[in-house]
């Protein structure tokens, strides 16, 4: 599949023009990873968020230094990863590697996306807008999650 | 195409859940496979209402093979 035929799918990119799916694709890289391998380690900083075109990522935090990281999620395909450091510059919160091989991911990197941002307003707002709506996805199934239902 | 955003939870093992993307709508009843394991679909509800050609789900599921 076209890399603009995936973006479509993807919530993040709602909304948007083919036009305008154009330029994003254009900033996008892609990369494959195997099972086990890290796209984020928790506390570091980060420059790039992804879009996982195929496979399965597990997202997973040190609540101790001597204790097993816990796994709080599992993101599969059309999913977004690290989008909280592009909002907030902030390090990574959370330690994202694949448990599937392959898993193939779309990498963008902040500053392109803001750059792209700059030159489309448009863009910029409507992929705010939905990253928003999928912060609050995360949110309501993290709150169903932890009752267990 | 429409796409489904499913958010599922595994209550019967100790699983973390998880967020997905579909292209078909899934039924109760039948089985869902992620990442080499086979659920049994339990319950589907909306979590949000759907915009535009997506649609926003939760799904309670039970593990049937690993």
């Amino acid at each position: 599949m076209k890399i603009q035929g995936l973006l479509q799918k993807v919530e993040l990119f709602r909304g948007l023009t083919e036009e305008e799916l154009t330029q994003i694709a254009n900033i996008c890289k892609e990369e494959r990873f195997q099972e086990g391998e890290v796209f984020a380690k928790e506390g570091e900083m980060g420059d790039t968020f992804c879009v996982i075109k195929d496979g399965l990522m597990k997202v997973e935090i040190n609540q101790m230094p001597d204790l097993q990281p816990h796994v709080i999620v599992h993101l599969g395909t059309g999913q977004l990863i690290g989008e909280m450091s592009l909002v907030d510059r902030g390090v990574r919160s959370a330690t994202v590697r694949a448990i599937q091989t392959p898993t193939d991911i779309l990498v963008i990197h902040h500053d392109e996306f803001h750059d792209l941002c700059e030159k489309n307003n448009r863009i910029g707002y409507v992929v705010m807008r939905n990253m928003a709506a999928d912060l609050s996805f995360k949110l309501r199934h993290r709150s169903l999650s932890e009752q267990g239902r | 195409m429409p796409t489904y955003k499913i958010s599922y939870v595994v209550p019967d093992k100790k699983h973390p859940g998880g967020i997905i993307n579909l292209d078909y709508c899934p039924v109760r009843g039948e089985t869902l496979e992620i990442g080499g394991v086979t659920y049994a679909i339990q319950e589907v509800i909306e979590l949000m209402p759907p915009q535009g050609l997506f649609h926003y789900l939760h799904v309670t599921c039970e593990t049937l093979e690993e």
